[in-house]
């Protein structure tokens, strides 16, 4: 038991027979001791005694209580709504990062004039080099020139189809969710 | 407070959903309710805030009420409340115990001061207010502790069967609680006793 702990409990009248008397014996030649043990009487004894409050109103239920729908409390801890929201947040982030600066690495880009990828090849590599990439694909390479009416409307569809891709979508789903966990976890009491 | 005829016959009432029996609770307990919320908040709108979401959260759960003392049982729904209002008032402080003490004055000076000169009541009574203050400084828990204890005398026991933790907590966040305030008290001998002042 800590000295704190003595004092608390010798205040309240908890130590045994023993623990008083040898407390006691170390009260008499200590008046440090002896102040704090007074000072903490004081105190206990002055708490006590602080008012009751007067009520501000009645507590009494409304009788149709026990049929009115209960607020749920909320199912996780604050920290798991802030976490949640701290990694849709960063999430989100990175979704846009990547959707706006590498349009080149998404699979829409094949919706653009393919004419750098109608560039032919240099002429001093070898036959089997030149073919072997294309083999899957024959027709991309000749599409822009086997269809030449769809060309010019190619920018404005590939404009208009790149707006609502499937990242910005799922980010803008992020960013709900991250506002709503936000919500949650900083605007909701408790 | 607490002293109803037949208690367990009301919880019963209650736990079968009957809001008027429940009601006959609240009102043999909202006032110790109410104050403990106080102390421990400092503040009476908040105060008065949990108090009715214990009252709220106790009805909604009193089918889980086993037996033991209803008091504590309820003392355990409030101080949750606390200590959700004390998480919501750190992120938004607002009014202290100090907005509060035109009221609690007038009742303080309502109470009989006997033969105490008027110099002696007024530093009581800052005594006092030093305390309540001070005690809004500690941390929850040994707060709630301490306001169980030292202001509404409640028995270890029942701190531990109300706050869910073993009597060897109750008594270490005690002393902690009570030592810390002593800091405080002799901090300000001026407010103190003779005794203390030499």
């Amino acid at each position: 038991m800590s000295e704190e702990e003595l004092i608390s409990a010798y205040v309240d009248g908890q130590l045994s027979e023993a623990e008083r008397a040898s407390f006691e014996a170390r009260l008499a030649s200590d008046p440090e001791l002896r102040r704090r043990v007074l000072a903490t009487r004081l105190l206990v004894r002055e708490a006590r005694q602080l008012p009751m409050v007067a009520l501000p109103r009645n507590f009494i239920l409304p009788l149709d209580a026990a049929r009115r729908p209960v607020a749920a409390r909320p199912r996780f801890p604050q920290w798991a709504y802030r976490f949640g929201a701290l990694v849709a947040t960063v999430l989100c982030i990175a979704l846009i990062v990547w959707d706006v600066g590498a349009p080149s690495a998404r699979p829409e880009s094949a919706t653009l004039p393919a004419q750098p990828a109608a560039q032919p090849l240099p002429p001093e590599a070898p036959a089997e080099e030149r073919l072997a990439p294309f083999d899957a694909e024959p027709r991309a390479l000749a599409l822009p020139e086997s269809t030449p009416a769809q060309t010019p409307s190619a920018p404005s569809a590939s404009a208009e189809g790149t707006w609502v891709t499937p990242p910005r979508v799922f980010a803008f789903l992020l960013l709900a969710l991250a506002i709503g966990l936000g919500m949650l976890g900083w605007g909701r009491r408790g | 407070m607490g002293d109803i005829e037949d208690e367990e016959a009301l919880i019963r009432a209650a736990q079968r959903g009957d809001v008027a029996s429940f009601n006959q609770l609240v009102l043999a307990y909202q006032s110790q309710l109410y104050n403990v919320a106080y102390r421990i908040l400092g503040d009476a709108a908040a105060a008065a805030d949990a108090t009715q979401e214990a009252f709220l959260s106790a009805f909604t759960h009193i089918k889980d009420y086993r037996g033991g003392s209803f008091k504590s049982w309820l003392l355990r729904t409030v101080t949750n409340a606390c200590l959700d209002a004390l998480r919501y008032q750190r992120r938004r402080p607002s009014r202290s115990l100090e907005a509060e003490d035109d009221d609690e004055r007038s009742l303080a000076d309502v109470l009989p001061s006997g033969e105490e000169s008027p110099d002696s009541v007024a530093e009581r009574r800052e005594l006092r207010h030093l305390i309540a203050r001070a005690a809004l400084t500690l941390p929850p828990d040994q707060r709630i502790t301490f306001v169980l204890a030292d202001v509404h005398g409640l028995s270890y026991q029942e701190i531990a069967q109300a706050m869910n933790v073993s009597l060897g907590t109750v008594k270490s966040r005690l002393s902690r609680a009570r030592a810390k305030l002593r800091d405080a008290l002799l901090a300000h001998p001026e407010l103190l006793p003779d005794e203390f002042r030499q």
